[in-house]
């Protein structure tokens, strides 16, 4: 009854249906007839209507920026002027230390911060690297198919038997431990999958009529690859991103905590568990805080992830099952 | 089925050739040779070469390679370029506390993995469905050396009631060892457990909506004995499967933890190895566990097999 004011009906509301009023518009106005949202229209709706996907985006978007602003600023220095044997191990709240302070007297909020920045950047170059590395491999084999196919997948489960921890471990010796080591450890572990992943949606669709359509209409492998088989397979490859992007800020931190990662002067969250051990009869919050921060960066990361499969990809969801 | 097993067989031999190779290029190639890395900046470079020749290290390199494989092959994983002790002997040692740790996570992640996979698909789509799920999802999130450090926290530190770290060998002191196993098994089985609840409640899931588990529940099981007598047991060959992939992650986590609670075992080995540069370990030690990865794999398959007529008879 969306159409007719409120004058026109105020004498007819006919109980007994018969058609008491003059105007019935023509066809009773059918209910909003479906309306048909684009992709991305629908996509948005999607989102908004999906509060797993909001709270991830949003814890995302708050680490994010705690890791902007520790470029510019922290609450206290953490270089070497930070250090202040007189409030070593504070509790939180104690001496201006918000969290507390390390066992040189370092203000854990500060090294929590830039943490949290070492961290997602260390993650966020791993898995692009292995996500370039990993589209490669499979679009190449998705067109050469055959031997070629054949290599690339053995040389991928190859690498996935590989504890992801062992082989940081090898690269640890021959490249020194560090950024860099855990940067390629990042790389090669997450790569494997993403080319497992990449090449079973490619394959889905170039077997599609609109690639045959394509093929048929005479566009080469190179052009359908760019302009049909990376398109489509972009939400597949953006959710596996953000998963694995949440994975290897676990692994980072693993590797860290090992002290095969990141040192100092860096500071990184598994680098600051493995300093905080020592002191764990002396201070408890210490080890407290950086592994909350990792569990709070991942949860929120993977949160985001499952709900950006549901948003891009309703048929892929977990949800309805 | 004979066939098949060959066919897998091949199929590990070729992996872990590959995975040799590997291991071996990268340790040469990348890094100069191991005397190089294990001296460091400035050495007295007679004394490299006399180290290079008492380990071999001057010959071809395709030589060095096969006699590393040719002795590991043998059972003698070579000697530390550091201490000059025997890489197998010091393995033993390790393993004592390494194979009951990896052993006694696993039965654990399992059992509270199959456990709360089976409770969250039985209450799927209820409060209780939703709290396991949660619980699981926070699982996944916590890094399993900061659950260690908590558990040490909690039960060695504030109550006193176990051991925060170190170890007592079984032939002095059987419950010490024990006791000190307690905390790393938690610390293990449970991101163990995370992981495979969610494969647990999707496999049942599915499993439940098959066509003979209906039949089962028209022959008047109740819905409690339809889970557990054929769902469970027809959701169990993917599990297992499951369970294999987990393999590297369980090794993986074993490494940590070790480090975590100062146990002596094969991760505490391996990082002293990196830490000392020393090429002979960790190689040796790498191969080895990408061995033992691939071999858990190999052996599900061939156990799937076995179990499953369908997948016996393809091929």
């Amino acid at each position: 009854m969306s159409g007719g004011d409120a004058p026109g009906r105020a004498g007819g509301t006919a109980l007994d249906g018969a058609g008491t009023t003059a105007p019935v518009p023509p066809p009773a106005p059918v209910p909003p007839p479906a309306p048909e949202l684009s992709p991305a229209a629908a996509r948005r709706k999607r989102a908004r209507s999906n509060p797993a996907f909001i709270a991830g985006l949003a814890v995302a978007a708050l680490l994010a920026a705690t890791g902007l602003v520790s470029l510019v600023w922290t609450p206290w220095d953490v270089g070497p002027a930070g250090i202040d044997p007189a409030n070593r191990l504070r509790g939180p709240g104690v001496g201006g230390h918000l969290l507390g302070s390390d066992h040189l007297g370092r203000d854990v909020l500060s090294q929590l911060m830039i943490g949290v920045r070492t961290s997602l950047v260390i993650s966020m170059i791993g898995v692009a690297a292995a996500l370039g590395a990993g589209l490669t491999l499979a679009l190449t084999a998705v067109t050469f198919r055959g031997a070629v196919d054949d290599l690339i997948m053995r040389i991928v489960d190859i690498l996935i038997a590989f504890p992801g921890i062992v082989f940081a471990l090898v690269l640890a010796v021959v490249l020194g431990p560090g950024v860099s080591s855990t940067i390629v450890a990042l790389t090669v572990f997450f790569a494997p999958n993403f080319t497992r992943v990449i090449r079973a949606a490619a394959l889905r669709v170039l077997a599609e009529d609109f690639v045959v359509a394509a093929r048929i209409y005479g566009r080469g492998g190179l052009a359908i690859l760019l302009r049909h088989v990376i398109p489509n397979t972009l939400s597949v490859i953006i959710v596996q991103f953000t998963l694995s992007f949440a994975a290897a800020i676990i692994v980072e931190s693993s590797l860290s905590y090992l002290g095969v990662g990141i040192s100092r002067p860096e500071i990184s969250l598994g680098m600051m568990l493995r300093e905080a051990q020592s002191f764990i009869g002396a201070s408890g919050w210490l080890a407290f805080w950086p592994g909350l921060a990792i569990v709070v960066t991942v949860l929120g990361f993977n949160v985001f992830g499952d709900g950006l499969r549901d948003v891009l990809d309703p048929k892929f969801s977990r949800a309805g099952r | 089925m004979v066939f098949l097993i060959w066919r897998k067989l091949a199929g590990f031999a070729l992996t872990v050739l590959l995975a040799s190779l590997l291991i071996f290029a990268l340790m040469r190639l990348a890094g100069g040779d191991a005397v190089t890395m294990l001296f460091g900046e400035d050495y007295d470079p007679a004394a490299a070469e006399m180290l290079r020749a008492e380990f071999g290290l001057d010959r071809p390199v395709h030589l060095q390679y096969l006699e590393w494989i040719g002795r590991f092959l043998t059972g003698d994983l070579g000697v530390s370029l550091r201490s000059g002790a025997g890489i197998t002997e010091t393995l033993g040692r390790a393993l004592t506390v390494t194979l009951p740790l990896a052993a006694l996570g696993l039965a654990l992640g399992t059992f509270l993995g199959v456990m709360a996979g089976v409770v969250a698909a039985k209450s799927a789509g209820t409060s209780t469905g939703a709290a396991v799920s949660g619980l699981s999802q926070l699982g996944l999130a916590i890094p399993n050396f900061w659950l260690g450090i908590m558990l040490g926290l909690l039960f060695g530190v504030y109550l006193g009631w176990l051991p925060t770290g170190g170890w007592v060998a079984w032939s002095r002191d059987p419950a010490g060892a024990l006791q000190a196993l307690i905390l790393p098994t938690i610390a293990l089985g449970t991101s163990l457990a995370a992981t495979l609840t969610r494969y647990v409640r999707t496999t049942i899931m599915d499993v439940m909506r098959e066509d003979y588990v209906r039949t089962a529940r028209a022959s008047g099981m109740t819905e409690r004995e339809a889970l557990l007598r054929v769902g469970l047991r027809n959701a169990s060959l993917p599990i297992v499967t499951v369970l294999g992939l987990q393999a590297a992650g369980l090794i993986s986590g074993t490494i940590v933890v070790e480090t975590v609670f100062s146990l002596p075992g094969v991760g505490r080995l391996m990082l002293t190895g990196v830490g000392w540069r020393d090429a002979n370990v960790v190689q040796s030690l790498a191969l080895l566990l990408v061995i033992v990865v691939v071999a858990m794999n190999l052996a599900i398959d061939i156990l799937y097999g076995v179990l499953d007529p369908r997948v016996r008879r393809a091929r």
